[in-house]
């Protein structure tokens, strides 16, 4: 055991020696510990969590900031510092939900098409790709949102259909590489079967550079959900979005501006601490060398 | 360069292809809608013969491959149907609200690039000293605002509490006439001569444009600074710096030129991802343009406008790669001989 | 001419003392430790080592284009008796654009993917010939230049981008860039080991035969003793950034000295030898923590106490033949 702990540990420390060599990605990380945290926790530690939802209190409606309300309250008297740490979990849903489905499925395409490279297979699938690619991505994610049902469940499916073509260009470049290399060709002669290729030997090679990406686009996808909540077509009232938050502010600056600045200050914290997470990460799993 | 020639050809196949599976996405994306399309189109309160009559002429009661081929041939013909939301040809809207887009577009995917292989250049060549640290440090932040997170915030400042540039005006301020011919309001204010009407078309432009351009501008600063430096330690810079050749001759040319072209190349889906983000944009500052249309057309669930426009953008979209791919391939030579195999 | 005599011959380039070491992820990395050597008027010197070993490094240092986390710790390198480290900009310039130039281990690596031959050909001419001298007379230097190293149709080579040459060509233009102005002194980093065995050799013999005809000094650097043997006159056997051993190519390779060389050659298969290679266990140390006394120690069969606490001096065994090893007497 203790031969085993020691180099775990070397190994852990070397990671963070890598992670932590551009200082600002520690502070991505603080966000991003944080936010999950509250995320998960969030209607504990507010000061007001039945702000949270369906609440109204008019005497104390679009109150400025003040020490009882510190980012103000909304039209109908709600405490906005609770509606916005009331929306981190949908918001960390969005994200891990869209990425955790978008990746494999990318990945499976990608791989696929690429071990198979040249065969119809491949031009099926790649064509197929090309067709999700070809229109701007915010367009595709609009107009798939706009036919179904606007909530939090359709919006996820919108902005998954539009990402997982993504991946599916990473891993098929990987693998269509990859396809050449000795091992594999050993491993088709030893009568490995394509699944044992895929999932044993292509997958661990693609592992570090899908992981990589999927941080990188933790914040994007955060982007888009808010975009597309901004729009309307995300979570519906009562429950708090950010992107919704934001919206429904505009109609009310300057006066009110505390409805719409908050919140646009939390989504840009949020994404703020996934980049610089993404970008640690990437320097974590990256060029290994030296 | 035939090489070149043959590549373009050979794209312009394959994007046809792909033009014609993004129609039968639209259309399949059509009709998942719960509902009789008929019903939808004449409302509610239409007698039941007029919508058979409806469903009748508009091949509702064939099957779908059948019904794809009616739409694809009137699409092809120009008919994309009539917007329930304005009463008129989807076609024509388009021509009246796409101009205002595009112009929004170009003003705000095109003159940033220099900025961005500027500040790129920079911060490459400033690595670890200030000028560096103030442009990554502005990067982060301006990349983690989402683009209609800009928009909001602009208005807020620039609308209201300094209002130093027109907001929510439109394109022009009431006064001016210009002359439409190229649609590109700037473009046509300077062909008939109003350079005061020029200059007030610029400053619509201005807050839009900017919003929608920042965060890709640092992007792409960060991209071209990242490849400065992975390019400064390949041999070949070595190689010409060893053999005497002045630094800045080096870096003016031989370190630039491979440096930016994969940040050209990323162009194209900045453009498009420009065009998707024009849509909120354009709604918040009130741009009369065919993304704020195309909104407006979403939320009230107004079907033929939505394919004409996402058909529209599917068309740009893709020339705009085939440009792109273009001018990479004229900088790069690799480009033109790995594609042509 | 005897071997005596020609290391008597003007010294052109001297390598005093030199140590460098590089800063990597904030610890010191001590690469080259106290390298000497010189290079003759019209000599060919080889440097062999594993890789790892600090050569390209060594090349590297001579015409100061070391990468920026690079530490110059001590000694000086001398090019005609001026110290490269502590010329000004203008004189470096002088020597880099016709004294000495390099010719890198990967020629695909070397030429900019994106100009043309033509560009990087000119750009570099342009800078190592008087100012105002025109394009035509740069071009036609090129185009001679490019005849020298034997390749067919120069018009076309100048035309073409690098992607359009195999390697062996674009070695060849390498080559032809680095002669054409004129320049005293090659380093070659391992010239064709990245091509095929054919090639490499072609290479080497167009390299031998230039330096021949031109009067051209050339450090020969490589991890082939094969290639050594046959094209130079004096060799420094270099191990985790020492030389341990100089001397006439032909005494070493005759009556190696230091531990290493000879386990170095026993590495070469022979054909007549009924032993297979032996290999040399170990590896290179790691250069941010090096052994505190002969660097070979932890490697060496012979080693002991003192090896693993003294630096070995670069001591004289026979005339002209130096070896770092506590072991060597002199004379023997």
């Amino acid at each position: 055991m203790t031969l085993l702990k020691e180099p775990l540990k070397n190994s852990l420390k070397k990671s963070w020696l890598k992670y932590s060599e551009s200082k600002i990605t520690v502070l991505g990380l603080v966000i991003v510990v944080g936010f999950a945290l509250l995320a998960c926790v969030g209607e504990h530690v507010v000061p007001y969590p039945e702000h949270i939802g369906s609440f109204v209190d008019f005497a104390n409606a679009s109150r400025p900031p003040n020490l009882r309300h510190p980012f103000g309250t909304d039209l109908i008297g709600r405490d906005i510092l609770s509606r916005i740490v009331g929306s981190f979990r949908n918001t960390l849903l969005m994200g891990v939900i869209v990425l955790c489905i978008s990746a494999p499925v990318g990945f499976i395409v990608g791989v696929v098409a690429g071990y198979n490279k040249g065969k119809l297979i491949d031009t099926v699938l790649m064509r197929l790709t090309d067709i999700f690619l070809a229109l701007p991505p915010l367009v595709l994610a609009l107009a798939i949102a706009s036919v179904l049902q606007p909530n939090m469940i359709n919006s996820m499916l919108a902005i998954t259909v539009m990402w997982w073509p993504w991946y599916a260009r990473l891993s098929y470049g990987v693998a269509s590489s990859l396809r050449t290399e000795n091992y594999i060709v050993y491993a088709e002669l030893t009568g490995a079967g394509m699944f044992h290729i895929l999932f044993r030997e292509i997958l661990p090679n693609c592992l570090s550079s899908l992981l990589t990406k999927m941080t990188l686009d933790m914040g994007y996808v955060i982007i888009m959900g808010a975009t597309l909540s901004y729009a309307g077509l995300g979570e519906q009232a009562p429950k708090p979005a950010l992107g919704s938050m934001i919206s429904q502010g505009v109609k009310y600056m300057p006066a009110q501006w505390w409805f719409t600045v908050f919140p646009a200050i939390a989504i840009i914290v949020i994404i703020l601490g996934f980049n610089l997470f993404g970008d640690g990460i990437s320097n974590m799993l990256g060029a290994d060398e030296s | 360069m035939p090489s070149l020639f043959i590549t373009v050809l050979k794209r312009l196949g394959w994007a046809l292809v792909v033009l014609v599976g993004l129609s039968m996405l639209i259309f399949s994306l059509m009709r998942v809608i719960p509902g009789d399309p008929a019903r939808l189109a004449l409302g509610p309160s239409a007698p039941e013969e007029v919508v058979e009559r409806y469903r009748e002429r508009m091949h509702y009661n064939e099957p779908l491959p059948v019904q794809y081929y009616y739409w694809l041939k009137d699409v092809t013909q120009g008919d994309f149907g009539v917007s329930t939301v304005t009463k008129r040809g989807v076609l024509q809207d388009l021509r009246e609200f796409l101009p205002a887009t595009l112009e929004l577009v170009i003003w705000a995917g095109i003159p940033p690039i220099f900025f961005a292989l500027l500040l790129g250049v920079l911060g490459a060549m400033y690595k670890n000293r200030w000028p560096d640290y103030l442009i990554r440090f502005c990067s982060y932040i301006i990349i983690a605002t989402p683009t209609f997170v800009w928009a909001v915030l602009f208005l807020l400042i620039f609308g209201y509490w300094v209002p130093i540039l027109p907001s929510i005006g439109g394109r022009l301020t009431m006064g001016f006439q210009v002359p439409p011919v190229t649609g590109l309001m700037v473009l046509d204010a300077l062909m008939a001569g109003q350079p005061a009407a020029a200059w007030d078309a610029f400053t619509h432009l201005l807050l839009p444009a900017l919003a929608l351009s920042l965060g890709h501008t640092m992007q792409e600063a960060r991209l071209t600074r990242s490849y400065m430096l992975e390019n400064e330690g390949k041999d070949y810079i070595t190689m010409m710096t060893s053999q005497g050749v002045p630094r800045k001759v080096i870096n003016r040319k031989y370190l630039l030129k491979p440096s930016i072209i994969p940040t050209v190349s990323i162009m194209g889906l900045d453009i498009a991802a420009i065009f998707g983000n024009a849509f909120l944009v354009e709604t918040i500052f009130n741009w009369p343009g065919m993304s704020r249309y195309a909104m407006s057309a979403i939320l009230g669930k107004d079907i033929n406008a939505v394919c004409g426009v996402v058909l529209v953008l599917g068309v740009i979209f893709i020339a705009t790669n085939l440009v792109v791919d273009v001018v990479v391939m004229v900088l790069d030579p690799r480009m033109r001989q790995s594609r042509s195999k | 001419m005897t071997k005596g005599e020609e290391n008597k011959k003007e010294i052109l380039l001297e390598v005093r003392n030199l140590s460098v070491s590089f800063d990597v992820y904030g610890k010191v990395s001590h690469v080259l430790d106290g390298i000497s050597f010189r290079v003759g008027k019209g000599e060919r010197v080889g440097l062999v080592g594993e890789s790892g070993c600090g050569k390209t490094t060594m090349l590297k240092a001579i015409l100061r284009v070391l990468p920026r986390n690079a530490l110059v710790g001590g000694g000086g390198i001398f090019f005609e008796g001026r110290n490269v480290f502590e010329m000004p900009d203008a004189e470096l310039d002088v020597m880099r654009r016709r004294g000495a130039g390099m010719i890198f281990q990967d020629p695909s690596s070397a030429l900019n993917p994106v100009f043309s031959v033509e560009s990087q050909f000119l750009t570099a001419l342009q800078y190592s010939n008087p100012k105002g001298t025109p394009r035509k007379k740069l071009y036609s230097l090129a185009i001679e230049a490019l005849n020298n190293v034997v390749l067919p149709d120069p018009e076309r080579i100048m035309k073409s981008f690098p992607y359009q040459l195999s390697g062996g060509m674009k070695q060849r233009v390498c080559i032809a860039i680095t002669i054409a102005a004129g320049r005293r002194l090659m380093l070659a980093d391992e010239p064709g080991t990245s091509l095929d065995v054919t090639i490499q050799d072609q290479i080497l013999r167009l390299i031998n035969n230039l330096a021949e005809d031109k009067k051209l000094s050339v450090i020969m650097v490589s991890h082939s003793l094969g290639v050594i043997r046959e094209s130079t006159s004096y060799v420094n056997i270099m191990y985790a950034g020492t030389v341990v051993e100089s001397g006439a190519t032909e005494d070493v390779f005759k009556k190696p000295r230091h531990p290493y060389t000879v386990a170095l050659m026993a590495c070469v298969p022979k054909l007549t030898g009924d032993s297979l290679a032996k290999g040399i266990p170990g590896r290179i140390p790691d250069y941010t923590q090096p052994p505190g006394g002969c660097r070979f120690a932890p490697r060496c069969p012979q080693a002991e106490g003192v090896c693993r606490e003294q630096k070995p001096p670069h001591l004289e065994v026979v005339s002209g033949h130096r070896a770092s090893c506590h072991f060597v007497r002199r004379g023997e």
